[in-house]
């Protein structure tokens, strides 16, 4: 057995490997590069995290900016009213580096359980409600939120909250990037997270095949917020500055589309299509006002000649594909 | 001294909006025993077992299995409990393989949750190769091991209504329901299917109520038959008692003219 | 208490307007169970056309009534054209896909009419001319009622009357009530189900187009963008109407206006956009099928 072979040591080696590889983009890729990079990151975890929601378990959410906005506002929260505490005992004994990560980690963890906790109050009594209706709902909710954050003066309100310290960067967003693929991967792709996919194919069916439905529905929602919250607490902190108009239904919109694109149930899919639309309006910004033009009439066309999205709920799989053309090629 | 029934309901009705659809049923099946329901179409057959399956508890009336009563339990706590169904117009997974529908359904093998799942744990890793074996015994026990990788909604109809039973058998049901497991197959695919459902019921030791319109399927195969017409039961016997049974001739013909 | 009946009058003129745009939303999901986001944004393709033709073929200083409902006509005539395009060119071609996916391209239309809309109107807001002399009428006890309040209301209340005499009074309306029960029945006791649901649309496109014209009267402020909160507003009411039902989109409508004149005159303005998901929250929950709605069983 080679001494990679063991999973946590697995683990560390990538850890090391993107600490390094941060440690070089921190210092020598230009700003708007890195900008761009961080920002693929973070669609990256909300199309993912919604992924579990809308592709694999069918539930028609369209208030993810709302579970996001949770998270964004409670990390920043903790981290402007708590950081000079934590780092006035932290930073003696342990240093200001570690103290910068555990107030990071400690403002994360803060929003990624509030925004949970927001997807369960939200989910049990949603899910009652059948596709178009829980769609309806999950979109009131996002609304909602938004006007409530806009109207509490402890984050800014409609200024916006701004001062949050720049504690996230390249090493943290992909750290989480890492651990939400890994988590939905494993949850999804497990024989017990297979009833994801059957509750999606056939509720009723599920439920008399003696799968709890209901559980598997809010343990998406539970989760899928989660992540939303961690990578609004990252988009906090990498950016400094919130304001609720990042966090419209329009934001929601983005993220579906990222999904719906990728393929609903394909994880390599909505990974793609995060970068892909995260890079496309900026690949765009030479055309001016003519972007956001293009950007919708290509989701129109993409829509009328692709509808299953571009992967469907395949995976893009580079050891599969590599069999498949041994394959191949040995039969030729 | 006579064995308690594994199944009995007792005085149920179902009704929709005012309009019963199984009215003041009565029903005890034995253990072991494999009970055929036939009536003609809307007799409310498919009703009567929605309603032990707890799609639609019973208005009125009580369902007992295993001595337990299951009032007020939801549909997925009575497969738990032991009962296991097929569906008429099938309801397989349709966009999951033939092997995913049958292995997520195998949950005495898969006892580590998701969290296990998540985790990796060692026992999460026993319980998935644990499930990945029955699912693939089961399949293979009902012929479908050549199209494991298969889409179920790419199957052909005879395999789709195979996949159901297996789907069902991977949840360990004591009592299996079969809502016309043969519709739609040609007739040596109707013997076959036969043929299987006698030897899965001695190999898994299963009880079976069937809902079966072909009648050499359903007198071949089950030691009783039962008949409904309009919701109540119009006669109960051996195949070839309810045969003769001038109002279950009269059910038939006066309903829609499809003989026994 | 005089204030309170004031606001009620004010309410019910915004709420007529929700009414309007909810009546396109239910009509299309009836039919189609398809939420045509889209419309809200119709809506202001209504009030732009309106402006521009006003500002191309009216002198300034000649407003009157007949210039107003010739504009009316104009952008009833002008959005009903676009609905029925919308449905040609990006709805039908997906009648068989997945529902999310009619959905996505539902909101990339509603996309394409903001950012197409910003590009050709410009994204600052227009001034909407002053078609009527706003006059206020005092019918007693303190209550102000405009002239533009009394004929937002009569217009939208005999639009709203014109459409439920056809849809149960005539022979379309009954093909049309037909189709959105089963288009696959319908489809076989020949009645033409494509043109059906060009129609629907090309009728709820005009009652948003009309609905665009007369918020022009009440609030002249207008911009690309203005679709979006009445759209989604107007969606609500629709659905706490119980949606497919016209009715209900009306008392919905209402619903809405009312309760958010309420909110800003009694709560805080800043809330004024809550309100209408909070009881669309409230009654999902409580009635799900809406307050007019009747709810379907699945069948097993």
């Amino acid at each position: 057995m080679t001494p990679l072979a063991r999973p946590w040591m697995r683990g560390a080696g990538a850890v090391a490997a993107l600490g390094a590889l941060a440690w070089l983009l921190d210092r020598h890729l230009n700003a708007y590069y890195y900008q761009v990079l961080v920002l693929i990151g973070i669609n990256v975890i909300l199309a993912v995290s919604l992924n579990l929601i809308n592709g694999f378990t069918g539930l028609f959410s369209i208030g993810h900016a709302g579970f996001m906005a949770i998270g964004a506002y409670a990390a920043a929260a903790v981290s402007v009213y708590g950081g000079a505490a934590l780092h006035g005992t932290l930073d003696p004994i342990l240093g200001a580096a570690v103290g910068d990560a555990v107030l990071l980690l400690a403002a994360l963890a803060a929003g990624a359980v509030l925004a949970a906790g927001a997807g369960l109050v939200v989910g049990i009594p949603a899910l009652r409600l059948k596709s178009d209706y829980l769609a309806i709902a999950t979109l009131g909710f996002g609304e909602i939120i938004r006007v409530i954050i806009l109207n509490l003066d402890v984050v800014g309100g409609a200024r916006g909250f701004g001062d949050i310290p720049a504690l996230a960067g390249f090493f943290w967003v992909y750290l989480f990037v890492g651990i939400t693929l890994v988590t939905v991967h494993r949850m999804v792709r497990s024989a017990r997270g297979l009833a994801f996919l059957a509750v999606r194919e056939d509720d009723l069916a599920a439920e008399v095949m003696g799968i709890d439905a209901t559980r598997y529905k809010v343990t998406a929602f539970l989760v899928g917020s989660f992540f939303a919250g961690i990578a609004g607490g990252l988009f906090a902190h990498f950016l400094t500055y919130l304001h609720t108009n990042s966090f419209t239904f329009l934001r929601s919109i983005e993220i579906i589309v990222m999904v719906v694109l990728g393929g609903m149930g394909s994880l390599t899919g909505s990974v793609a299509s995060a970068a892909l639309l995260t890079v496309l309006p900026e690949l765009l910004r030479p055309l001016k006002d003519y972007r956001m033009v293009i950007y919708s009439a290509l989701l129109i066309v993409l829509m009328l000649t692709r509808p299953q999205g571009v992967l469907g709920d395949r995976e893009l799989e580079v050891r599969s594909w590599l069999a498949r053309r041994r394959r191949r090629e040995e039969a030729a | 001294m006579i064995a308690p029934p594994l199944l009995e309901a007792r005085d149920c009705t179902v009704a929709f909006a005012g309009l019963r659809a199984v009215s003041g049923l009565n029903l005890r099946i034995a253990p072991g025993e494999v009970v055929g329901l036939i009536g003609p179409n809307g007799a409310g057959k498919t009703t009567v077992f929605n309603m032990l399956t707890g799609i639609y508890p019973p208005q009125s009336g009580e369902v007992v299995f295993a001595g337990r009563s299951l009032r007020g339990r939801r549909p997925a706590q009575v497969n738990r409990a032991g009962i296991a169904r097929t569906f008429q117009n099938i309801r397989l997974f349709a966009n999951l393989t033939a092997y995913e529908n049958v292995l997520l359904c195998c949950h005495s093998a898969l006892r580590a949750g998701l969290a296990a799942a998540t985790l990796r744990t060692a026992a999460h890793a026993r319980c998935e190769a644990q499930a990945r074996d029955e699912a693939r015994a089961l399949l293979a026990e009902l012929g479908l091991e050549r199209v494991h990788e298969v889409r179920a909604n790419h199957l052909s109809y005879g395999d789709q209504r195979r996949l159901e039973i297996a789907r069902a058998l991977a949840t360990r049901p004591r009592l299996l329901l079969l809502d016309e497991p043969t519709a739609g197959m040609n007739p040596s695919e109707k013997t076959a299917l036969a043929d299987t459902v006698d030897e899965l019921r001695e190999r898994h030791d299963l009880t079976m109520l069937l809902i079966e319109h072909d009648m050499r399927v359903v007198m071949g195969v089950s030691q009783r038959i039962v008949v409904m017409d309009h919701g109540e039961v119009i006669a109960e016997g051996t195949p070839q008692q309810v045969r003769g049974d001038p109002r279950v001739i009269e059910a038939y013909l006066g309903e829609d003219g499809e003989t026994a | 208490m005089n204030e309170f009946l004031q606001q009620v009058v004010n309410g019910i003129a915004w709420g007529s307007l929700y009414a309007l745009i909810a009546l396109g939303y239910t009509m299309v999901y009836g039919v189609l169970r398809l939420i045509n986001f889209a419309h809200g944004d119709v809506y202001m393709i209504g009030a732009m056309v309106a402006y521009y033709a006003a500002r191309a073929l009216l002198a300034p200083g000649t407003a009157s009534a007949p210039a107003f409902f010739a504009l009316l006509a104009l952008s009833m005539a002008a959005c009903g054209l676009l609905g029925f395009l919308i449905e040609r060119l990006a709805y039908r071609p997906l009648r068989r896909s997945p529902k999310f996916t009619a959905l996505i391209t539902a909101i990339g239309v509603s996309l394409l009419l903001e950012n197409g809309g910003q590009l050709f109107f410009g994204p600052d807001p227009k001034f909407f001319p002053q078609l009527i002399e706003s006059r206020e009428i005092s019918p007693g006890s303190g209550i102000v009622i405009t002239n533009v309040q009394l004929l937002i209301l009569g217009v939208s209340l005999t639009l709203m009357l014109g459409l439920q005499f056809l849809v149960f009074r005539t022979r379309v309306g009954t093909a049309l009530r037909a189709v959105s029960y089963s288009a696959e029945t319908a489809s076989l006791m020949g009645i033409d189900v494509d043109r059906m649901i060009s129609l629907t649309f090309v009728l709820g496109s005009m009652l948003a187009g009309a609905a665009g014209v007369l918020v022009g009267l009440s609030n002249p402020k207008i911009e690309p963008l203005m679709g979006i909160m009445p759209g989604l507003k107007a969606f609500v009411a629709a659905v706490v109407g119980g949606i497919g039902n016209i009715p209900g989109a009306m008392a919905g409508g209402l619903l809405m206006g009312l309760s958010e004149v309420l909110v800003v005159g009694y709560v805080s303005s800043t809330y004024r956009d809550a309100i209408a998901f909070v009881i669309l929250i409230v009654v999902l929950l409580v009635r799900p099928s809406g307050l007019f709605g009747t709810s379907l069983e699945e069948k097993v």
